[in-house]
Protein backbone atom coordinates (compact mmCIF):
# COMPACT_ATOMS: atom_id res chain seq x y z
CA UNK A 1 0.00 0.00 0.00
CA UNK A 2 1.60 3.28 -1.22
CA UNK A 3 0.40 6.36 1.02
CA UNK A 4 1.17 10.03 0.41
CA UNK A 5 1.54 12.36 3.59
CA UNK A 6 0.52 15.67 3.55
CA UNK A 7 1.30 18.43 6.43
CA UNK A 8 0.51 21.81 6.64
CA UNK A 9 -0.37 22.58 10.22
CA UNK A 10 1.81 25.33 10.54
CA UNK A 11 5.10 26.62 8.86
CA UNK A 12 6.48 23.93 7.26
CA UNK A 13 4.96 22.23 4.24
CA UNK A 14 5.88 18.24 4.28
CA UNK A 15 5.01 15.34 1.79
CA UNK A 16 5.86 12.06 2.09
CA UNK A 17 5.20 8.79 0.38
CA UNK A 18 5.12 5.57 2.78
CA UNK A 19 5.26 2.40 1.27
CA UNK A 20 3.73 -0.34 3.29
CA UNK A 21 6.57 -2.89 1.82
CA UNK A 22 9.11 -0.80 1.21
CA UNK A 23 9.19 1.88 4.51
CA UNK A 24 9.61 5.35 3.81
CA UNK A 25 10.40 6.20 -0.07
CA UNK A 26 11.21 9.70 0.37
CA UNK A 27 10.20 12.54 2.07
CA UNK A 28 10.14 16.24 1.04
CA UNK A 29 9.99 19.47 2.94
CA UNK A 30 9.46 23.50 2.10
CA UNK A 31 10.32 25.26 5.58
CA UNK A 32 8.66 29.29 6.04
CA UNK A 33 11.27 29.96 8.85
CA UNK A 34 12.64 32.63 6.96
CA UNK A 35 9.72 34.06 5.84
CA UNK A 36 7.81 34.51 9.37
CA UNK A 37 11.35 35.18 11.01
CA UNK A 38 11.14 39.00 9.43
CA UNK A 39 8.34 39.28 11.75
CA UNK A 40 9.59 37.16 14.49
CA UNK A 41 7.23 34.62 15.03
CA UNK A 42 4.69 32.63 12.45
CA UNK A 43 2.44 34.62 10.88
CA UNK A 44 -0.68 32.91 9.72
CA UNK A 45 -1.91 34.45 6.95
CA UNK A 46 1.40 34.39 5.21
CA UNK A 47 1.63 30.96 6.12
CA UNK A 48 -1.14 30.03 4.32
CA UNK A 49 -0.36 32.18 1.31
CA UNK A 50 3.11 30.10 1.27
CA UNK A 51 0.96 26.48 1.63
CA UNK A 52 -1.03 27.04 -1.25
CA UNK A 53 2.33 27.49 -3.45
CA UNK A 54 4.19 24.92 -1.81
CA UNK A 55 2.21 22.07 -1.91
CA UNK A 56 1.61 20.75 -5.95
CA UNK A 57 5.35 21.63 -6.73
CA UNK A 58 6.75 19.18 -3.79
CA UNK A 59 4.49 16.34 -4.90
CA UNK A 60 5.92 16.72 -7.98
CA UNK A 61 9.66 16.50 -6.44
CA UNK A 62 8.67 13.44 -4.22
CA UNK A 63 7.13 12.01 -7.49
CA UNK A 64 10.19 12.17 -9.78
CA UNK A 65 12.35 11.09 -6.48
CA UNK A 66 10.94 8.27 -6.27
CA UNK A 67 9.91 7.44 -9.58
CA UNK A 68 6.22 7.13 -9.05
CA UNK A 69 2.75 8.38 -10.42
CA UNK A 70 -0.22 9.78 -8.86
CA UNK A 71 -1.62 6.76 -10.58
CA UNK A 72 0.09 4.23 -8.22
CA UNK A 73 -1.10 6.09 -4.91
CA UNK A 74 -3.36 3.87 -2.70
CA UNK A 75 -4.79 6.33 -0.15
CA UNK A 76 -3.77 9.98 1.10
CA UNK A 77 -3.43 11.36 4.31
CA UNK A 78 -3.18 14.69 5.42
CA UNK A 79 -3.26 16.74 8.95
CA UNK A 80 -6.57 18.07 9.68
CA UNK A 81 -5.23 19.23 13.39
CA UNK A 82 -4.25 21.19 15.57
CA UNK A 83 -2.81 23.71 13.99
CA UNK A 84 -3.63 27.10 12.15
CA UNK A 85 -7.27 27.09 10.75
CA UNK A 86 -6.03 28.46 7.48
CA UNK A 87 -2.75 26.02 6.96
CA UNK A 88 -4.66 23.37 7.36
CA UNK A 89 -7.38 23.83 5.18
CA UNK A 90 -4.71 24.12 1.82
CA UNK A 91 -3.44 21.12 2.65
CA UNK A 92 -6.79 19.55 3.26
CA UNK A 93 -7.99 20.81 0.25
CA UNK A 94 -5.06 19.63 -1.98
CA UNK A 95 -5.13 16.36 -0.55
CA UNK A 96 -8.84 15.43 -0.46
CA UNK A 97 -9.40 16.82 -3.96
CA UNK A 98 -6.16 14.60 -5.46
CA UNK A 99 -8.23 11.90 -3.41
CA UNK A 100 -11.28 12.35 -5.16
CA UNK A 101 -10.10 12.55 -8.73
CA UNK A 102 -7.50 9.17 -8.42
CA UNK A 103 -10.62 7.78 -6.95
CA UNK A 104 -8.70 6.69 -3.39
CA UNK A 105 -9.52 7.24 -0.16
CA UNK A 106 -8.53 9.94 2.12
CA UNK A 107 -7.55 10.29 6.30
CA UNK A 108 -7.57 13.61 7.91
CA UNK A 109 -4.62 12.80 10.49
CA UNK A 110 -4.01 14.35 14.18
CA UNK A 111 -0.82 15.88 14.14
CA UNK A 112 0.44 14.61 17.71
CA UNK A 113 -0.62 11.45 16.72
CA UNK A 114 1.66 11.31 14.04
CA UNK A 115 4.29 12.86 15.98
CA UNK A 116 4.38 10.20 18.23
CA UNK A 117 4.01 7.64 15.72
CA UNK A 118 7.07 8.76 13.88
CA UNK A 119 9.77 6.86 15.77
CA UNK A 120 7.71 3.45 14.67
CA UNK A 121 9.44 4.66 11.08
CA UNK A 122 13.04 3.60 12.30
CA UNK A 123 14.69 0.57 11.72
CA UNK A 124 14.40 -0.42 15.46
CA UNK A 125 10.62 0.21 16.44
CA UNK A 126 9.92 0.74 19.88
CA UNK A 127 7.21 -1.82 20.40
CA UNK A 128 3.85 -0.78 22.29
CA UNK A 129 2.93 0.10 25.18
CA UNK A 130 4.85 3.15 25.72
CA UNK A 131 5.18 6.70 27.09
CA UNK A 132 5.46 9.53 24.60
CA UNK A 133 6.87 12.65 25.40
CA UNK A 134 5.55 15.14 22.73
CA UNK A 135 7.72 18.41 22.94
CA UNK A 136 7.62 21.17 20.49
CA UNK A 137 6.43 24.92 19.66
CA UNK A 138 3.10 24.25 20.27
CA UNK A 139 2.33 21.36 22.77
CA UNK A 140 4.50 19.67 25.49
CA UNK A 141 3.11 16.32 26.50
CA UNK A 142 3.11 13.15 28.29
CA UNK A 143 0.92 10.13 26.38
CA UNK A 144 0.64 7.07 27.52
CA UNK A 145 0.26 5.12 24.46
CA UNK A 146 -1.32 1.40 24.61
CA UNK A 147 -1.69 0.89 20.64
CA UNK A 148 -2.59 2.86 17.50
CA UNK A 149 -5.44 5.34 19.05
CA UNK A 150 -5.00 4.28 22.62
CA UNK A 151 -4.08 7.02 23.87
CA UNK A 152 -4.11 8.62 27.40
CA UNK A 153 -2.64 11.98 28.75
CA UNK A 154 -1.02 12.00 31.83
CA UNK A 155 0.43 15.42 31.63
CA UNK A 156 0.77 18.82 29.33
CA UNK A 157 1.64 22.22 29.80
CA UNK A 158 -0.06 24.77 31.57
CA UNK A 159 0.96 27.59 30.33
CA UNK A 160 3.74 28.07 27.16
CA UNK A 161 5.19 24.96 25.10
CA UNK A 162 8.89 23.82 25.99
CA UNK A 163 9.85 25.25 22.37
CA UNK A 164 7.66 28.17 23.03
CA UNK A 165 9.69 29.16 26.30
CA UNK A 166 13.02 28.43 23.90
CA UNK A 167 11.66 30.75 21.46
CA UNK A 168 10.43 33.27 24.15
CA UNK A 169 13.88 33.05 25.74
CA UNK A 170 16.17 32.94 22.70
CA UNK A 171 14.58 36.20 21.93
CA UNK A 172 15.27 38.06 25.05
CA UNK A 173 18.25 36.87 24.68
CA UNK A 174 18.38 38.68 21.08
CA UNK A 175 18.99 35.40 18.97
CA UNK A 176 17.37 34.67 16.12
CA UNK A 177 14.08 33.12 14.94
CA UNK A 178 13.52 29.85 15.81
CA UNK A 179 15.55 30.03 18.99
CA UNK A 180 15.56 26.44 19.76
CA UNK A 181 18.84 25.47 17.84
CA UNK A 182 20.20 29.50 18.53
CA UNK A 183 20.03 28.99 21.67
CA UNK A 184 21.31 25.22 22.31
CA UNK A 185 24.43 26.95 20.28
CA UNK A 186 24.61 29.53 22.55
CA UNK A 187 23.97 27.57 25.68
CA UNK A 188 27.07 25.38 24.59
CA UNK A 189 29.36 28.25 26.10
CA UNK A 190 27.87 28.71 28.71
CA UNK A 191 29.14 27.55 32.01
CA UNK A 192 27.58 25.37 34.37
CA UNK A 193 26.29 26.35 38.27
CA UNK A 194 26.82 30.13 36.97
CA UNK A 195 23.05 30.57 37.08
CA UNK A 196 20.42 28.65 38.27
CA UNK A 197 17.06 28.17 37.36
CA UNK A 198 14.24 26.34 39.58
CA UNK A 199 12.71 23.21 37.83
CA UNK A 200 8.77 24.14 37.53
CA UNK A 201 6.27 21.92 39.15
CA UNK A 202 8.90 18.92 39.90
CA UNK A 203 8.54 19.53 43.54
CA UNK A 204 4.98 18.22 43.65
CA UNK A 205 3.22 15.68 42.53
CA UNK A 206 1.72 14.63 39.06
CA UNK A 207 2.73 15.11 35.37
CA UNK A 208 1.87 18.70 34.11
CA UNK A 209 4.50 20.70 33.37
CA UNK A 210 4.86 24.94 33.05
CA UNK A 211 7.36 27.02 31.32
CA UNK A 212 6.10 30.37 31.28
CA UNK A 213 8.15 31.13 34.99
CA UNK A 214 11.14 29.95 33.38
CA UNK A 215 11.01 32.24 30.51
CA UNK A 216 10.12 34.91 32.94
CA UNK A 217 12.95 34.26 35.53
CA UNK A 218 15.30 34.23 32.28
CA UNK A 219 14.32 37.85 31.43
CA UNK A 220 15.20 38.94 35.11
CA UNK A 221 19.00 37.53 34.73
CA UNK A 222 19.16 39.20 31.44
CA UNK A 223 17.71 42.34 32.71
CA UNK A 224 20.33 42.37 36.27
CA UNK A 225 23.08 40.87 34.56
CA UNK A 226 22.98 43.36 31.32
CA UNK A 227 26.35 44.04 29.80
CA UNK A 228 27.86 41.68 32.04
CA UNK A 229 30.39 39.57 29.42
CA UNK A 230 29.24 35.95 28.55
CA UNK A 231 26.23 36.08 31.15
CA UNK A 232 24.11 35.58 28.18
CA UNK A 233 25.80 32.44 27.00
CA UNK A 234 25.50 31.58 30.81
CA UNK A 235 21.27 32.46 31.06
CA UNK A 236 20.92 30.13 28.30
CA UNK A 237 22.80 27.53 29.50
CA UNK A 238 20.98 27.91 32.91
CA UNK A 239 17.57 28.01 30.98
CA UNK A 240 18.24 24.57 29.17
CA UNK A 241 19.55 22.72 32.03
CA UNK A 242 16.45 24.04 33.61
CA UNK A 243 13.90 22.15 30.54
CA UNK A 244 16.21 19.75 30.37
CA UNK A 245 16.15 18.04 33.96
CA UNK A 246 12.36 19.18 34.01
CA UNK A 247 11.53 16.81 31.16
CA UNK A 248 14.06 14.22 32.95
CA UNK A 249 12.31 14.23 36.16
CA UNK A 250 8.44 13.79 34.71
CA UNK A 251 8.97 11.46 32.04
CA UNK A 252 11.27 9.07 35.14
CA UNK A 253 7.78 9.93 36.84
CA UNK A 254 5.70 8.55 33.69
CA UNK A 255 7.26 5.43 33.33
CA UNK A 256 7.11 4.55 37.15
CA UNK A 257 3.57 5.72 37.27
CA UNK A 258 2.59 3.73 34.19
CA UNK A 259 5.34 0.84 34.71
CA UNK A 260 6.20 1.29 31.02
CA UNK A 261 9.89 0.35 29.89
CA UNK A 262 9.68 2.39 26.93
CA UNK A 263 10.09 5.84 26.54
CA UNK A 264 9.27 7.42 22.63
CA UNK A 265 10.05 11.49 22.17
CA UNK A 266 9.15 13.28 19.43
CA UNK A 267 8.72 16.79 18.15
CA UNK A 268 10.82 19.53 17.27
CA UNK A 269 12.55 20.32 20.62
CA UNK A 270 13.36 16.75 21.11
CA UNK A 271 16.10 17.47 18.26
CA UNK A 272 17.90 18.66 21.44
CA UNK A 273 21.05 17.55 22.21
CA UNK A 274 21.13 18.22 26.04
CA UNK A 275 18.09 17.19 26.48
CA UNK A 276 18.35 14.03 24.34
CA UNK A 277 21.58 13.17 26.52
CA UNK A 278 19.77 14.01 29.91
CA UNK A 279 16.55 11.36 28.85
CA UNK A 280 19.21 9.01 28.15
CA UNK A 281 21.23 9.16 31.43
CA UNK A 282 17.63 9.03 33.18
CA UNK A 283 16.32 6.18 31.07
CA UNK A 284 19.48 3.75 32.03
CA UNK A 285 19.25 4.65 35.32
CA UNK A 286 15.35 3.85 35.20
CA UNK A 287 15.92 0.44 33.37
CA UNK A 288 13.88 1.99 30.53
CA UNK A 289 14.67 2.39 26.79
CA UNK A 290 14.34 6.11 24.58
CA UNK A 291 13.61 5.71 21.34
CA UNK A 292 13.77 9.02 18.80
CA UNK A 293 13.04 9.58 15.16
CA UNK A 294 16.02 10.54 13.45
CA UNK A 295 16.48 14.40 13.60
CA UNK A 296 14.32 15.48 10.28
CA UNK A 297 11.76 13.67 11.55
CA UNK A 298 11.56 15.42 14.68
CA UNK A 299 9.93 18.84 13.53
CA UNK A 300 7.23 18.82 11.30
CA UNK A 301 7.26 16.39 8.09
CA UNK A 302 4.67 14.71 5.94
CA UNK A 303 6.31 11.30 6.44
CA UNK A 304 5.21 10.88 9.91
CA UNK A 305 1.78 11.82 8.48
CA UNK A 306 1.65 9.55 5.59
CA UNK A 307 2.97 6.62 8.31
CA UNK A 308 -0.11 7.71 11.09
CA UNK A 309 -2.14 7.60 7.82
CA UNK A 310 -0.72 3.60 6.59
CA UNK A 311 -1.87 3.08 10.46
CA UNK A 312 -5.21 3.77 9.86
CA UNK A 313 -5.96 3.26 6.31
CA UNK A 314 -4.83 -0.32 6.49
CA UNK A 315 -7.54 -1.48 7.68
CA UNK A 316 -9.90 0.66 5.57
CA UNK A 317 -10.64 3.87 7.70
CA UNK A 318 -11.16 6.35 5.67
CA UNK A 319 -12.65 10.11 5.45
CA UNK A 320 -16.12 10.87 3.20
CA UNK A 321 -15.76 13.70 1.04
CA UNK A 322 -16.02 16.61 3.04
CA UNK A 323 -12.42 18.09 4.32
CA UNK A 324 -13.46 19.57 7.88
CA UNK A 325 -10.19 21.08 9.89
CA UNK A 326 -9.75 20.69 13.44
CA UNK A 327 -7.39 23.66 14.44
CA UNK A 328 -8.15 22.40 18.26
CA UNK A 329 -8.47 18.66 18.58
CA UNK A 330 -7.72 16.64 21.97
CA UNK A 331 -5.76 13.89 21.10
CA UNK A 332 -7.10 11.82 23.80
CA UNK A 333 -10.50 12.34 21.72
CA UNK A 334 -9.04 9.45 18.97
CA UNK A 335 -10.17 6.10 18.96
CA UNK A 336 -8.11 2.98 17.45
CA UNK A 337 -8.42 2.47 13.63
CA UNK A 338 -11.56 1.17 12.21
CA UNK A 339 -12.98 0.34 9.12
CA UNK A 340 -15.09 3.13 7.56
CA UNK B 1 -22.65 28.10 -25.65
CA UNK B 2 -21.42 25.87 -28.22
CA UNK B 3 -18.94 23.31 -27.24
CA UNK B 4 -18.01 20.71 -29.60
CA UNK B 5 -14.82 21.33 -29.99
CA UNK B 6 -14.65 21.07 -25.83
CA UNK B 7 -13.99 18.43 -23.44
CA UNK B 8 -16.13 18.09 -20.02
CA UNK B 9 -15.42 21.08 -18.18
CA UNK B 10 -15.78 21.35 -14.15
CA UNK B 11 -16.09 24.59 -12.48
CA UNK B 12 -16.06 25.66 -8.80
CA UNK B 13 -16.00 28.68 -6.86
CA UNK B 14 -15.93 28.83 -2.86
CA UNK B 15 -14.16 32.27 -3.13
CA UNK B 16 -17.60 34.19 -1.14
CA UNK B 17 -20.40 32.93 1.40
CA UNK B 18 -21.51 31.23 -2.59
CA UNK B 19 -20.29 27.69 -2.99
CA UNK B 20 -20.89 26.57 -6.75
CA UNK B 21 -19.98 24.22 -9.05
CA UNK B 22 -20.93 23.98 -12.56
CA UNK B 23 -20.08 21.26 -15.58
CA UNK B 24 -20.58 21.30 -19.14
CA UNK B 25 -20.56 18.32 -21.38
CA UNK B 26 -21.91 18.28 -24.98
CA UNK B 27 -23.40 21.80 -24.84
CA UNK B 28 -25.45 20.80 -21.68
CA UNK B 29 -24.77 22.31 -18.53
CA UNK B 30 -25.07 21.16 -14.92
CA UNK B 31 -24.67 22.96 -11.73
CA UNK B 32 -25.30 23.58 -8.23
CA UNK B 33 -25.27 26.69 -5.89
CA UNK B 34 -25.14 27.36 -1.89
CA UNK B 35 -25.26 29.63 0.00
CA UNK B 36 -22.91 29.05 3.35
CA UNK B 37 -20.50 30.66 4.90
CA UNK B 38 -17.99 28.31 6.40
CA UNK B 39 -19.38 25.65 5.17
CA UNK B 40 -17.66 25.35 1.56
CA UNK B 41 -14.97 22.98 2.90
CA UNK B 42 -17.48 19.86 3.73
CA UNK B 43 -19.72 20.80 0.74
CA UNK B 44 -17.68 21.29 -2.48
CA UNK B 45 -16.67 18.12 -2.91
CA UNK B 46 -20.06 16.21 -2.64
CA UNK B 47 -21.65 18.81 -4.59
CA UNK B 48 -19.20 18.39 -7.28
CA UNK B 49 -19.78 14.46 -6.94
CA UNK B 50 -23.51 14.77 -6.89
CA UNK B 51 -23.37 17.16 -10.33
CA UNK B 52 -21.00 13.99 -12.03
CA UNK B 53 -23.18 11.74 -10.61
CA UNK B 54 -26.26 13.98 -12.08
CA UNK B 55 -24.81 14.30 -15.73
CA UNK B 56 -23.53 11.20 -16.19
CA UNK B 57 -20.23 11.54 -16.25
CA UNK B 58 -17.27 9.88 -15.16
CA UNK B 59 -14.09 11.87 -13.09
CA UNK B 60 -11.88 10.71 -16.21
CA UNK B 61 -13.72 12.45 -18.83
CA UNK B 62 -13.23 16.05 -17.10
CA UNK B 63 -10.59 17.44 -19.43
CA UNK B 64 -10.59 21.18 -17.89
CA UNK B 65 -11.06 22.99 -14.34
CA UNK B 66 -11.96 26.45 -13.89
CA UNK B 67 -11.68 27.71 -10.25
CA UNK B 68 -13.01 31.04 -8.48
CA UNK B 69 -9.62 32.73 -7.83
CA UNK B 70 -10.67 35.55 -5.64
CA UNK B 71 -10.29 38.29 -4.76
CA UNK B 72 -12.76 37.45 -1.64
CA UNK B 73 -13.05 35.87 1.63
CA UNK B 74 -8.89 34.53 1.91
CA UNK B 75 -9.80 31.13 3.21
CA UNK B 76 -12.41 30.38 1.13
CA UNK B 77 -10.24 31.89 -1.99
CA UNK B 78 -8.05 29.53 -1.13
CA UNK B 79 -10.34 26.65 -0.63
CA UNK B 80 -10.87 27.48 -4.06
CA UNK B 81 -8.06 27.16 -5.23
CA UNK B 82 -6.14 24.26 -3.24
CA UNK B 83 -9.81 22.08 -4.73
CA UNK B 84 -9.01 23.21 -8.14
CA UNK B 85 -5.17 22.20 -8.02
CA UNK B 86 -5.31 18.68 -6.46
CA UNK B 87 -8.52 18.02 -9.07
CA UNK B 88 -6.33 18.98 -11.91
CA UNK B 89 -3.22 17.14 -10.69
CA UNK B 90 -5.14 14.00 -9.83
CA UNK B 91 -7.22 14.17 -13.23
CA UNK B 92 -3.85 15.36 -15.21
CA UNK B 93 -6.00 18.12 -16.49
CA UNK B 94 -5.31 21.89 -17.22
CA UNK B 95 -6.80 25.11 -14.96
CA UNK B 96 -8.14 28.33 -15.53
CA UNK B 97 -8.72 31.29 -13.10
CA UNK B 98 -11.00 33.02 -13.39
CA UNK B 99 -11.91 36.12 -11.01
CA UNK B 100 -14.74 36.37 -8.40
CA UNK B 101 -15.51 40.52 -9.78
CA UNK B 102 -15.28 39.40 -13.32
CA UNK B 103 -17.89 36.03 -12.04
CA UNK B 104 -20.56 38.91 -10.25
CA UNK B 105 -20.95 40.88 -13.51
CA UNK B 106 -21.37 37.94 -15.49
CA UNK B 107 -24.15 37.40 -12.89
CA UNK B 108 -25.59 40.79 -13.31
CA UNK B 109 -24.74 40.44 -17.26
CA UNK B 110 -26.24 37.37 -17.86
CA UNK B 111 -28.92 38.70 -20.92
CA UNK B 112 -25.83 38.99 -23.20
CA UNK B 113 -27.02 42.81 -24.20
CA UNK B 114 -24.64 45.67 -23.78
CA UNK B 115 -23.37 46.15 -20.34
CA UNK B 116 -21.40 48.45 -17.94
CA UNK B 117 -21.51 46.93 -14.54
CA UNK B 118 -19.15 48.07 -11.16
CA UNK B 119 -18.84 45.08 -9.14
CA UNK B 120 -17.84 45.80 -5.44
CA UNK B 121 -17.56 43.04 -3.58
CA UNK B 122 -17.64 43.55 0.34
CA UNK B 123 -13.87 43.23 1.08
CA UNK B 124 -14.35 43.85 5.27
CA UNK B 125 -12.23 46.06 7.16
CA UNK B 126 -14.02 49.40 5.59
CA UNK B 127 -13.23 48.51 2.02
CA UNK B 128 -14.43 46.88 -1.61
CA UNK B 129 -12.86 45.00 -4.13
CA UNK B 130 -13.45 46.69 -6.63
CA UNK B 131 -14.01 46.55 -11.16
CA UNK B 132 -15.51 47.94 -13.69
CA UNK B 133 -17.21 45.46 -16.39
CA UNK B 134 -18.04 46.11 -19.92
CA UNK B 135 -19.64 44.57 -22.97
CA UNK B 136 -20.25 47.07 -26.18
CA UNK B 137 -21.63 44.51 -28.54
CA UNK B 138 -24.39 42.03 -27.88
CA UNK B 139 -22.76 38.46 -27.28
CA UNK B 140 -19.03 39.70 -26.33
CA UNK B 141 -17.73 38.98 -23.04
CA UNK B 142 -18.20 41.32 -20.19
CA UNK B 143 -14.18 42.99 -20.27
CA UNK B 144 -12.55 44.40 -17.25
CA UNK B 145 -12.05 47.84 -17.85
CA UNK B 146 -8.50 49.29 -15.77
CA UNK B 147 -8.00 46.80 -13.36
CA UNK B 148 -8.80 45.02 -10.51
CA UNK B 149 -8.30 46.81 -6.92
CA UNK B 150 -8.97 47.06 -3.12
CA UNK B 151 -9.76 50.50 -1.47
CA UNK B 152 -11.90 52.20 0.34
CA UNK B 153 -15.72 53.26 -1.12
CA UNK B 154 -14.85 57.16 -0.63
CA UNK B 155 -12.28 56.28 -3.45
CA UNK B 156 -13.96 54.32 -6.19
CA UNK B 157 -14.43 56.64 -9.39
CA UNK B 158 -16.23 55.64 -12.95
CA UNK B 159 -15.07 56.76 -16.33
CA UNK B 160 -16.78 59.05 -18.17
CA UNK B 161 -19.25 58.27 -20.60
CA UNK B 162 -20.48 55.63 -18.12
CA UNK B 163 -23.81 57.34 -18.04
CA UNK B 164 -25.67 54.15 -18.54
CA UNK B 165 -24.61 51.45 -15.98
CA UNK B 166 -25.51 48.93 -13.36
CA UNK B 167 -23.97 48.53 -9.71
CA UNK B 168 -23.60 44.52 -8.60
CA UNK B 169 -21.80 42.78 -5.92
CA UNK B 170 -22.37 42.91 -1.83
CA UNK B 171 -19.97 45.84 -1.56
CA UNK B 172 -23.43 47.65 -2.85
CA UNK B 173 -24.86 46.08 0.76
CA UNK B 174 -22.80 47.41 2.85
CA UNK B 175 -21.43 50.63 1.38
CA UNK B 176 -24.05 51.52 -1.27
CA UNK B 177 -24.15 55.01 0.37
CA UNK B 178 -20.45 55.75 0.19
CA UNK B 179 -19.81 54.62 -3.03
CA UNK B 180 -23.11 56.47 -4.52
CA UNK B 181 -21.93 59.55 -2.76
CA UNK B 182 -18.15 58.81 -4.26
CA UNK B 183 -19.36 58.37 -7.87
CA UNK B 184 -22.19 61.12 -7.78
CA UNK B 185 -24.14 59.49 -10.62
CA UNK B 186 -26.78 56.93 -9.65
CA UNK B 187 -26.81 53.15 -11.13
CA UNK B 188 -29.86 51.88 -13.68
CA UNK B 189 -30.15 49.00 -11.17
CA UNK B 190 -28.39 47.38 -8.05
CA UNK B 191 -28.11 44.02 -7.53
CA UNK B 192 -26.51 44.18 -4.06
CA UNK B 193 -27.23 40.47 -3.43
CA UNK B 194 -25.20 39.08 -6.74
CA UNK B 195 -22.31 36.41 -5.61
CA UNK B 196 -20.48 34.66 -8.29
CA UNK B 197 -21.66 31.44 -9.66
CA UNK B 198 -19.51 28.77 -11.26
CA UNK B 199 -21.87 28.70 -13.95
CA UNK B 200 -20.08 31.94 -14.82
CA UNK B 201 -17.10 30.52 -14.95
CA UNK B 202 -17.65 27.79 -18.35
CA UNK B 203 -17.73 30.54 -20.85
CA UNK B 204 -14.28 32.30 -19.71
CA UNK B 205 -12.97 28.36 -19.44
CA UNK B 206 -14.46 27.57 -23.13
CA UNK B 207 -12.79 31.17 -24.40
CA UNK B 208 -9.30 29.65 -22.54
CA UNK B 209 -9.37 25.97 -23.87
CA UNK B 210 -9.94 27.64 -27.63
CA UNK B 211 -7.09 30.00 -27.19
CA UNK B 212 -4.82 28.20 -25.34
CA UNK B 213 -4.89 30.29 -22.44
CA UNK B 214 -4.63 27.24 -20.14
CA UNK B 215 -2.69 27.32 -16.68
CA UNK B 216 -1.20 24.14 -15.00
CA UNK B 217 -2.21 22.32 -11.40
CA UNK B 218 0.99 23.98 -9.89
CA UNK B 219 0.44 27.79 -11.26
CA UNK B 220 -3.09 28.07 -9.93
CA UNK B 221 -2.74 30.83 -7.75
CA UNK B 222 -5.66 32.55 -5.18
CA UNK B 223 -5.68 36.52 -6.55
CA UNK B 224 -6.19 38.37 -3.04
CA UNK B 225 -5.59 41.87 -4.26
CA UNK B 226 -5.00 42.76 -0.44
CA UNK B 227 -1.43 42.14 0.09
CA UNK B 228 -0.51 44.04 2.89
CA UNK B 229 -1.30 41.38 5.67
CA UNK B 230 1.23 41.73 8.31
CA UNK B 231 0.40 44.82 9.90
N1 LIG C 1 17.84 22.13 19.17
C1 LIG C 1 16.69 22.61 19.70
N2 LIG C 1 16.62 22.92 21.00
C2 LIG C 1 15.47 23.38 21.54
N3 LIG C 1 14.36 23.62 20.85
C3 LIG C 1 14.38 23.34 19.54
C4 LIG C 1 15.54 22.81 18.90
N4 LIG C 1 15.24 22.63 17.58
C5 LIG C 1 13.97 23.03 17.41
N5 LIG C 1 13.43 23.46 18.58
C6 LIG C 1 12.11 24.01 18.82
O1 LIG C 1 11.12 23.16 18.28
C7 LIG C 1 9.98 23.93 17.87
C8 LIG C 1 9.55 23.51 16.49
O2 LIG C 1 9.12 22.18 16.56
P1 LIG C 1 7.99 21.52 15.62
O3 LIG C 1 8.28 21.87 14.20
O4 LIG C 1 7.90 20.10 16.00
O5 LIG C 1 6.74 22.17 16.22
P2 LIG C 1 5.68 23.29 15.87
O6 LIG C 1 5.28 23.25 14.47
O7 LIG C 1 6.22 24.56 16.40
O8 LIG C 1 4.51 22.82 16.82
P3 LIG C 1 3.48 21.61 16.74
O9 LIG C 1 4.16 20.43 16.18
O10 LIG C 1 3.11 21.46 18.17
O11 LIG C 1 2.35 22.11 15.92
C9 LIG C 1 10.40 25.39 17.96
O12 LIG C 1 9.85 25.96 19.12
C10 LIG C 1 11.93 25.31 18.06
O13 LIG C 1 12.52 26.39 18.75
Amino acid sequence: MLILGVETSCDETGLALYDSAGGLLSHVLHSQVDLHALHGGVVPELASRDHIRRVIPLLDQLLQQTDRRTAEIDGIAYTRGPGLAGALLVGAGVARSLAWALDRPALGIHHMEAHLLAPLLEPEPPAFPFVALLVSGGHTMLVQVAGVGRYRLLGESVDDAAGEAFDKTAKLLGLGYPGGPALERLARQGRQGVFRLPRPMTDRPGLDFSFSGLKTQARNLIRRHEGTEDAAADIAHAFQEAVADTLAIKCRRALTDTGAGRLVVSGGVSANGVIRTRLDDMARAANAEVYYPRLDLCTDNGAMVAYAGWCRMQVGECDGLDFDVRPRWSLASLQPPAAD
Amino acid sequence: MSTADTPVIIALDACTEACSVALTTGGNVFSRHAVIPRGHARELLPMLDGLLAEAGVSRDAIGLVAYGRGPGAFTGVRISVAVAQGLARGLGCPVIGVSSLQAVADVAGRDAGPHRVAVAIDARMGEVYWGLYERLEANQPLKLRDEEAVLPPAAVTLPTGWTEWQAAGTGWAVHSQALLAALGTAPARILDQALPDARCLLPHAVAAWRNGTLENAASARPVYLRDNVTG
